[in-house]
Formats: structure tokens, C-alpha cells, sequence
């Protein structure tokens, strides 16, 4: 009973601060990679943070994720790059490939730039949240590296082995469905 | 001379190389499975001074390269030796910067084959078959689980 008094007060603390929610979000992110013990880079001007993960059983594949304050929209972005400049070529079965995805996806959604020609996957959530409950920030990292898993999968096997997104799709079912049972 | 007969380092005594044999030496951008080993010529056996003088991972050893060839290679002549040792830098570059720029990054080959032709100043008609079998090797030997 103390114990939630204590938290429900230091939560109205914040509350009562939270002109600062950009600065207080920020530092607990930097924390919370520092702690985390994995070589990562500060961009402080920009404020995110860039790190590097394997995302296969070989280590052989490895992506870059930011996970960035974004002033403007007042929130917390985690970012994975999927392409960094793909085939023109292959635009429409991508773009087919991202909608599955999209209409699916109770968090997070696939961005793909023609222009650019890349794609990425992003989770976003307010600043309020992490502002308020810590953990969050944790929960947001952890979550959009798990699923960037399967989305990089995905995206490999139309992107390197020129598969049917349609036949990708069903396939990614049939590996979620197992790993679920 | 030892007559010391010993089961073959390179297929552990199959008589051909699988990809978990590629993968313990670490030979994914140069070799993929085939039914005969050139180390033991297939006989699952080698000789101890063989095994001691050549490497079970000598890339060069494989049952495609002329005979000739791999003798010179094998009598330690260094006009061969010097070019194998080349040619093994130059595909583990290539190698390397397709894994980090073709898989991780998932760039288009065109554009790599671009970027490479700029690089090792050299032509598109030289890179791009080097490239099209590394890739190939690669899907076969590292992104099995992709598949």
C-alpha cells in the first residue's frame, strides 16, 4: 500500500515537471544502453542512439538500429533499417510485402521510400509514456529488435532469394505458429 | 618418413564435404558441398606427412582446379603460392563487403557492382560474375536459415 502511494507520488512529482520529459527521457535512454553493456553510438546534437545487432542464429546478418527523441512529434522512435537502397525493380513486391505487414501489425509499422529506395521499421510511442514509467523504454527496445527478427526475415527472402511476398507471408505464419506452440 | 595413415581432416572421413564441414573451416565465400573431397581424393584417408605439410582448409585444394596446378601449388612453387594467397585476400574483400552491403544493408547489387567497379578500379564485365557466385555461395553457405 506505501509502496504504490510512493510510486503514485513520484509520478505527480513528474507530472508536475514534465517540461522536462525530453531531457529526462533521453538521459534514462543513454542509462539504459550504457547499463545495457553493448557498444552503441551517442548522437547528443540529434539526440538518439545508434547501435548495431545481429539479428540471425550466425551472426552473419547485422542491422542498424536508432532509437531517437523526436522534438517534433513528442515522442520515443525505435528505428531498424531493412534496406539501404534496394531494387527498383522489385518496388511493387516490397510495397506488397509492407501492407501484409502493416495490416497486421497491432504495433509498429514498415515505412518504404521509393525515392530513397529504403526500407525501415518503426515503433513510436509518446514521450509521456517513458517520461512516466521507466521501464518502458526498455519494453519499447526490447519488443522492436524481437520483431525486426522476423520483419528482416521476411523482407531477406523477397529482397535476396526473390520469393513471392504472398508465399513469404504464409510461411512467416507457419514459423510464428510454431514457435507459439 | 611417417607411414601413418589418419581419417581425412578436411571430411572428417566421408569422402565428400558438407556445409558443416565448410562451416567448421571456415570456407563459406570459396567452397560449396560436393560429393568427392579433393583433400583425400575421396578415400576418407590421408597420409599423416600430407596432413602436416597441407592445411584440411587450403582453399585451393578443391577437385575443380587443374591438377598441374595443384601440384606446383603442392612442390611450393611461390610464383602460384604468392597469386593463390592473392586471390584469397581479394575474395575475402569482396566477400566481406557483400555481407556487409548486399545482406546487412541490404543494397542492390547493381549499385555494389558500381561501387566496387569505382573502388578496385575495374570493370563491370570483371566484378560482376565474381560477385554473382559469391552471392550465390553466401545464400547457400550462410543464409540457410533465411530460406
Amino acid at each position: 500500500m506505501i509502496k504504490k502511494i510512493k510510486e503514485n507520488f513520484k509520478i505527480w512529482r513528474k507530472l508536475k515537471d514534465i517540461k522536462n520529459r525530453k531531457e529526462h527521457v533521453w538521459t534514462t535512454l543513454k542509462k539504459y544502453h550504457k547499463e545495457s553493456g553493448n557498444n552503441y553510438g551517442t548522437y547528443e546534437k540529434e539526440k538518439y542512439i545508434e547501435i548495431c545487432f545481429s539479428i540471425d542464429n550466425n551472426n552473419k546478418v547485422v542491422k542498424k538500429y536508432i532509437h531517437h527523441i523526436d522534438e517534433q512529434n513528442d515522442s520515443l522512435k525505435s528505428i531498424v533499417y531493412i534496406s539501404e537502397g534496394f531494387d527498383s525493380d522489385k518496388a511493387k513486391d516490397i510495397l506488397i510485402l509492407a501492407s501484409h505487414f502493416n495490416s497486421l501489425m497491432n504495433k509498429g509499422h514498415v515505412i518504404v521510400n521509393t525515392d530513397k529506395e529504403t526500407i525501415s521499421m518503426e515503433y513510436r510511442i509518446p514521450l509521456l509514456i517513458p517520461y512516466l514509467y521507466e521501464l518502458e523504454i526498455h519494453n519499447q527496445c526490447h519488443d522492436h529488435y524481437n520483431h525486426s527478427r522476423d520483419i528482416v526475415w521476411a523482407f531477406n527472402r523477397l529482397l535476396i532469394f526473390d520469393e513471392d511476398p504472398i508465399f513469404i507471408m504464409v510461411d512467416l505464419m507457419k514459423k510464428i505458429k510454431e514457435r507459439v506452440k | 618418413m611417417n607411414k601413418k595413415i589418419i581419417d581425412c581432416p578436411r571430411c572428417l572421413g566421408k569422402g565428400r564435404v558438407n556445409k558443416e564441414d565448410i562451416k567448421r573451416l571456415r570456407r563459406e565465400y570459396f567452397w560449396i558441398e560436393g560429393p568427392h573431397c579433393a583433400y583425400c581424393d575421396g578415400k576418407k584417408q590421408v597420409n599423416f606427412d600430407f596432413a602436416n605439410k597441407v592445411n584440411a582448409d587450403e582453399w585451393f585444394l578443391t577437385s575443380d582446379v587443374d591438377q598441374q596446378e595443384i601440384q606446383r601449388f603442392l612442390n611450393g612453387d611461390q610464383e602460384i603460392i604468392n597469386s593463390v594467397r592473392q586471390h584469397e585476400d581479394y575474395i575475402n574483400y569482396l566477400a566481406n563487403y557483400l555481407m556487409e552491403n548486399y545482406v546487412s544493408r541490404a543494397i542492390n547489387k547493381d549499385t555494389i557492382i558500381e561501387r566496387l567497379c569505382v573502388e578496385l578500379q575495374s570493370t563491370k564485365s570483371e566484378i560482376k560474375p565474381i560477385v554473382n557466385g559469391l552471392i550465390e555461395q553466401i545464400k547457400i553457405n550462410l543464409l540457410d536459415s533465411h530460406k
